[in-house]
């Protein structure tokens, strides 16, 4: 098992006027290899889960372990080394005033010691041009442009290949394709998807995209007011569409 | 006057290399320190306390280094280990370095009249005064700029630079945000006491009140030298920091020599500094270029 949520309770702004209970009662495992999406509306804590996981935020209840460790007791920067991230802002997930290599490099050192070595070295050129030839967007004939120059949909696209350059034991997506347009939205979903089947990654897809969760992935996840109301894998996965899960989430809305 | 304008020229490269330091936490970690008030005199008052003493003025120079690098640790500390924003550290540190800047000189201020300087000493092979402060403030520069940016295409000056540009980021990336921030608070401090350090055996002596008014020199330096020369690489923001402190000085001088007098001199170094951001502004809105805001950060 390499991630175990167990009871997950979290409040904003506990005892004011402000209380939002994000989560309430969270449990799921996650198997080595697993794809999943993790589909829910605006609200239902989508982001604060994959935050919890990072170590960035602290649940107020339960626990998380991930690779047989308490992440509870890790330090944000000590589980980056073993966790890949993606983020809805395509802003956040490089450096902008850095140039495309100079943003390579600093993931290829991720969990690495750093010394004073020169810090994009001519053999890592190399593997950086053929890591963004492979991905088709004529990027790798633009290493030493600074990011800031990019679209939204080539920094998103340049974060996936530098949360996953180090081969993460997780990579966590959180809403990556939201802030783009419809068609880059797809290229990027496609991408996603041929490199986490490519190396077999361990994912956690967040979205608010049916169609997505649906097509992508090998289970599917729903959350609704802070706790899983769905939990569909293997089979049953695949051969699911959009009414059912329609029917699904309309089922537990009408419920509450 | 070609003396005047050696002059000034000089003692503007002189003044860079503290541009320079303040470069690495404005532009480079985008934090608002204003520790360079007092690290630049501390500097100073290190380097004439040590040569006084009969230290050598080399000795001095890397005394002055050590001391602006140990305050910057320090002020690193307050920010990231104790959580005081960035603008409050640096009020801290330049008010409690007055008190120590003042036990360490003695005396509000000390000459280094008729002691050695490494002005004095390389006025042994140069003849010029002027020519042989040119000749340091161009070799010190030049240095320490091709230092740093050897440094900032490190691997470690990349994570420095990364935790500047996007925190988020850096630490997605694991990299010590912390850590980076202290590296950058003592690099800066460093060379700006170092900077103090040099300025005091240029002038010939050392007061408590010489830092008044670092910032806004450091500050003008840079926004002026962006607006010359641009930042389209790293290589060239540096280079521009330097031009534009030696531009600064020049035009600081000129006013001077039209007769303004010199008690009201900090205040026309702020209103040239109040109009360039004003100019930076309005250039910025017009074209719609990113730009940072000196007003809004803490």
């Amino acid at each position: 098992m390499l991630l175990k949520l167990d009871s997950i309770k979290k409040t904003f702004c506990p005892q004011t006027v402000n209380e939002t209970a994000v989560l309430t009662d969270l449990t799921f495992y996650v198997e080595e290899g697993e794809f999943i999406s993790i589909l829910g509306s605006n609200g239902t804590g989508k982001s604060t889960l994959l935050n919890l996981i990072a170590g960035i935020e602290r649940p107020d209840e339960g626990e998380i372990e991930f690779c047989g460790q308490n992440v509870l007791k890790q330090s944000p920067r000590k589980l980056a080394a073993d966790i890949g991230r993606v983020f809805q802002d395509p802003k956040s997930g490089t450096a902008e005033n850095l140039s495309i290599q100079e943003n390579l490099a600093i993931a290829s050192r991720r969990g690495e010691k750093i010394t004073l070595r020169r810090g994009v070295s001519h053999q890592a050129k190399i593997n950086f041009r053929n890591a963004l030839a492979d991905l088709g967007l004529g990027l790798e004939n633009r290493l030493s442009a600074p990011v800031g120059v990019l679209s939204g949909g080539q920094r998103q696209v340049l974060t996936l290949l530098m949360a996953t350059l180090k081969k993460p034991r997780l990579l966590l997506l959180d809403e990556h394709t939201a802030a783009l347009d419809p068609a880059t939205s797809q290229i990027v979903s496609e991408m996603t998807d041929r490199i986490v089947k490519q190396h077999g990654q361990t994912t956690l897809m967040v979205t608010h995209n049916v169609d997505a969760a649906i097509k992508y992935g090998s289970r599917l996840i729903m959350l609704n007011r802070g706790r899983i109301v769905a939990d569909v894998r293997g089979d049953e996965k695949k051969s699911l569409c959009k009414d059912e899960v329609l029917a699904l989430y309309h089922n537990e809305i009408d419920w509450e | 006057m070609l003396n005047i304008i050696l002059s000034s020229i000089s003692q503007g490269f002189l003044w860079a290399v503290m541009a320079i330091g303040v470069y690495i936490m404005y532009r480079i970690l985008d934090i608002a320190d204003l520790s360079a008030e007092g690290t630049f005199p501390l500097g100073a008052v290190v380097a004439a306390r040590a040569i006084a003493a009969g230290l050598s003025p080399w000795l001095a120079i890397v005394l002055s280094l050590a001391a602006g690098m140990i305050t910057g640790i320090l002020a690193g500390f307050l920010h990231t280990k104790m959580k005081i924003p960035g603008l409050l550290t640096g009020i801290l540190i330049l008010t409690g370095l007055y008190s120590i800047n003042l036990r360490v000189l003695g005396a509000p201020n000390i000459t280094l009249l008729g002691k050695e300087t490494v002005i004095s000493q390389l006025r042994t092979i140069i003849d010029d005064r002027n020519v042989a402060a040119l000749i340091l403030g161009i070799t010190v520069t030049l240095i320490i700029t091709l230092m740093l940016i050897l440094f900032l295409k490190s691997e470690l000056g990349l994570a420095l630079r990364a935790t500047g540009a996007n925190e988020v980021m850096a630490v997605a990336n694991a990299i010590a945000t912390d850590s980076m921030k202290i590296i950058g608070y003592a690099l800066s401090n460093g060379i700006i006491a170092l900077s103090g350090a040099l300025l005091a055996q240029n002038y010939g002596y050392a007061d408590v009140g010489m830092g008044i008014g670092t910032i806004v020199i450091g500050l003008a330096s840079i926004i002026i030298g962006e607006r010359l020369l641009g930042t389209s690489s790293l290589s060239r923001s540096l280079l521009a920091v330097v031009f534009g402190a030696v531009i600064y000085r020049v035009v600081i001088d000129a006013v001077l020599y039209l007769g303004v007098n010199p008690q009201d001199i900090k205040l026309y170094s702020a209103i040239v500094l109040a109009i360039v951001l004003w100019l930076g502004h309005r250039t910025q809105d017009n074209n719609s270029r990113k730009g940072k805001s000196y007003v809004a950060q803490t």
